[in-house]
């Protein structure tokens, strides 16, 4: 699954130390989510998308397989 | 339950396993002989050391709150706890295919015994891991 989470942060202004503090995630699952190789949990998702003050399916783009 | 009350909760419990590590130590140095005295001194004193460095990483981290935040932050972080199931699973079925291997060359090699024991005990795990799948499929 695809995300704009890099590209929203970078238009923030904040480093990935600030966003995972934030989400209280750990640097790496940030890192890991921005290359697309970890998916969020809907908890997680949940977050993200109220942290950037967006609907989650504005930030998460579902691929069929 | 706040973080530091589970630290503090943990640094008891590492004290308790330290004083039973204590314990085997001084009852296998009172109570036993030869190779098995020797063998559960250095098992006590082991586990004892072990505990102690615990302590004093867990007292240190309790000291500091931005430790602990970092801490509670990395255990409770849904990515680690997903590869820490990964990783439990992964080692499991490692260990039922190396048990079971292990179990047929015992067996070949003429050690029936030993591969009768290793092979229950493969069919053990196996049962479990069936029943608490079944379990966790009804109240998943």
């Amino acid at each position: 699954m695809e995300n704009k989470i890099r590209d929203l942060r970078k238009q923030k202004g904040i480093t990935q130390d600030e966003l995972a503090s934030e989400l209280e995630v750990t640097r790496q699952t940030i890192i890991s989510l921005e290359n697309g190789r970890y998916t969020a949990s809907l908890q997680l998702a949940f977050k993200i998308a109220r942290f950037f003050g967006k609907p989650i399916e504005e930030i998460f783009i579902y691929e069929e397989e | 339950m706040d973080f530091k009350e589970i630290m503090k909760r943990r640094i008891w419990a590492h004290v308790i396993i330290l004083i039973i590590s204590l314990l085997v130590a001084l009852s296998a140095y009172i109570f036993l002989d030869g190779e098995m005295r020797r063998n559960f001194i250095q098992l006590g004193i082991v586990l004892a050391v072990v505990k102690v460095v615990r302590i004093i990483s867990c007292t240190i981290t309790l000291n500091s709150d931005e430790k602990v935040k970092r801490l509670e932050i990395s255990e409770k972080d849904e990515r680690n706890l997903s590869i820490a199931r990964k990783a439990k699973s992964a080692a499991f079925f490692i260990s039922v295919i190396a048990f079971a291997i292990v179990s047929y060359i015992m067996g070949i090699a003429g050690y029936s015994e030993i591969a009768k024991a290793i092979f229950f005990c493969v069919c053990f795990m196996l049962i479990v891991y069936y029943f608490v799948y079944l379990i966790l499929q009804r109240n998943g």
